[in-house]
């Protein structure tokens, strides 16, 4: 698919989900699904950061939300501790994320497989456990977050609360999106896809394979920093239980469900793994079993993701406008 | 002081024992499938699950609950295998750690439905719970159980790969699989037999475990990520590397949790993993690490 097109059919998309809280308002129920929309915009920037690392630089992160947590973290630094505006909070997020993700991945980085795996999993309960244990941050009982301020609007006004938050996540991962298919298409990107399918031949032809992994991991993890904070101040209050080892597990899950090979996917597998326990409500203490089997189901039968199954069936009815 | 550092020692060779078995699960399905479960931790849940089900509700004597536990649990990772693992043997590496990570939620949630969500307590193995070294140093007798079994299976499994036919096509296997098919060893039927011994091994230390430690639905995770530590320690492959590495990982445990901070308790294995992959990714025993061109 032609940039152009590519670009064409993600602001179609995004108009969508932009006109979506003017019809929903209607409803009584609007704002519930509001409610859940914005948890999957937050959940999809982190996703998409998370798919350019798996997907194209071929390598396995499972501990993102660590990431995450010293974005939520900081937030609660700079805007409770330090009583500063919330953005400067935002910036501390990714500055500490950019520092901390580069030195991580200079050791970590020269791992593949189980054993990145597994490393990237114990960085991520590593920090989860230092901030149960950190008592200036109230340690496992949790610690209220202030208000998101930008400039005296205040995105955390009860009137107004979903409506800001929703437009706020989905347009940062708009903007996210557009950053990643753009790096995606230029020299770097052709240069990660190289690396991606052969990582030696990569080398060979003179990509500096170790400058490009490090550049996407701390992208990625820059991104799920900001996800973390926005998370913060979306929630009131954060728990360090928000961001341990399942967070992690879920991230890699929306990544994987959705398809590795399109930075789209991981926005597809943020719906399907965020709606999937919202639907599974009614189903109460079945809610891990269905869920479990529907994460092997869907990788079972679709290897490459369900984003593979929507372009088939796409194709499908292009075909049947044609015929007539 | 030197008493509580024997304690700690006990502590850490008990949980060591378990880790081990474990690690020796991860390694043994490794080997023949270069697939990491990370399920493998739920089979210790099972363990101890079932070990409930048959010491305590159904009030049987020790040994043939353990014994029956063991066979279950076997039987639990045979169909496991068949069921999930089989379709997914040539998807990527990532796909198949998901599937197994999707395995670990979907037992410990049928295990939260069958037996609820509160710790159930199994009675000791023996009558006399506590034995009395000198003033200070009280051994609980149950930990001398968990290391007895243990060293028991680790020799049961070492005659296994050593003596038996099925053992030594196992290591043809690992070796070089397509020469393995070629002098008509059946891959599948390897893959299979080494998920029912590993689940197998992983039911053993949880039966003998759970004891001590009470058995709770989401007990199995933590379990199965510092066996993976251990087998990553001792070296990826390698049995005896993986019993050494969990016995390592054991003690240092214990003793930083005693000494350090018990809060930290899982901070510090992680730690240890880290500076391993970080200096020494082979591992302890682990052969070197070759780059294929």
């Amino acid at each position: 698919m032609s940039l152009y097109r590519e670009k064409k059919g993600l602001l179609f998309f995004f108009l969508i989900i932009g006109l979506i809280p003017l019809f929903l308002n209607k409803f009584q129920a609007g704002g519930y699904y509001i409610g859940v929309l914005t948890p999957i915009g937050l959940y999809s920037l982190a996703a998409v950061g998370l798919n350019l690392l798996i997907g194209f630089a071929g390598q396995i992160s499972l501990g993102h939300a660590g990431f995450m947590s010293i974005g939520a973290y900081s937030s609660v630094y700079v805007c409770a501790k330090l009583g500063y505006p919330a953005i400067y909070g935002i910036a501390l997020s990714i500055i500490i994320n950019c520092i901390l993700a580069y030195l991580i991945s200079k050791p970590i980085l020269k791992l593949k497989g189980h054993y990145l795996a597994m490393a990237t999993l114990g960085v991520g309960v590593i920090i989860n456990i230092v901030f149960r244990e950190f008592m200036y941050f109230g340690g496992g009982e949790g610690i209220s977050v202030p208000d998101l301020k930008i400039f005296s609007f205040n995105f955390n006004d009860y009137k107004i609360k979903e409506i800001a938050y929703f437009y706020l996540a989905w347009s940062l991962t708009l903007a996210s999106l557009v950053l990643s298919i753009n790096f995606i298409n230029s020299k770097a990107g052709r240069a990660l896809r190289a690396l991606h399918l052969n990582e030696i031949a990569a080398a060979a032809l003179g990509i500096n394979v170790s400058s490009y992994k490090t550049f996407i991991f701390v992208y990625s993890a820059v991104l799920a920093g900001i996800s973390g904070s926005i998370t913060a101040h979306y929630n009131s209050y954060i728990l360090p239980s928000t961001f341990d080892l399942h967070t992690s597990i879920k991230l890699v899950s929306m990544v994987i469900l959705g398809g590795v090979m399109d930075v789209k996917g991981a926005i597809l597998g943020a719906f399907i793994i965020t709606i999937l326990p919202e639907l599974l409500g009614k189903f109460d203490e079945y809610e891990g079993l269905v869920y479990g089997g529907i994460i092997i189901a869907a990788l079972i039968f679709f290897p490459n993701g369900l984003i593979s199954l929507i372009k088939k069936i796409n194709a499908k009815i292009l075909k049947l406008f044609k015929k007539k | 002081m030197s008493e509580i550092f024997f304690q700690y020692i006990i502590n850490g060779l008990t949980f060591g024992a378990i880790y081990a078995l474990i690690a020796l699960g991860f390694t043994v399905i490794y080997k023949t499938t270069d697939i990491i479960n990370f399920a493998q931790g739920e089979f210790v849940m099972l363990g101890g699950m079932l070990m409930y089900t048959f010491a305590e509700n159904c009030s049987m004597p020790i040994l043939p609950s353990f014994a029956l536990t063991a066979v279950s649990v076997c039987f639990i990772g045979i169909i496991t295998e068949r069921l999930f693992i089989r379709p997914a043997l040539n998807a990527s590496l990532i796909s198949v750690i998901i599937i197994t990570i999707g395995i670990s939620i979907l037992y410990q949630s049928a295990a939260m439905l069958i037996w609820g969500k509160e710790a159930l307590i199994i009675r000791p193995f023996s009558e006399t719970e506590f034995i009395e070294l000198s003033e200070e140093i009280i051994l609980n007798v149950q930990n001398v159980w968990i290391f007895g079994i243990t060293i028991f299976f680790m020799i049961i499994l070492h005659l296994f790969f050593e003596k038996t036919i099925t053992g030594k096509a196992f290591a043809a296997c690992s070796s070089n699989p397509n020469a393995a098919a070629l002098v008509g060893i059946n891959r599948n039927k390897m893959v299979l037999t080494s998920f029912a011994v590993s689940a197998g091994l992983a039911g053993i230390a949880g039966a003998a475990l759970c004891p001590l430690t009470n058995a709770s639905y989401n007990m199995g995770t933590l379990f199965g990520l510092k066996g993976f530590c251990a087998a990553i320690i001792g070296g990826l492959g390698n049995n005896l590397g993986s019993i050494l590495g969990g016995f390592m990982l054991g003690i240092i445990q214990e003793l930083g949790a005693g000494f350090i901070s018990s809060g930290y308790k899982d901070a510090i294995s992680f730690l240890i993993l880290i500076i391993f992959l970080v200096f020494k990714p082979s591992g302890l025993l682990g052969s070197k690490w070759k780059k294929r061109v």
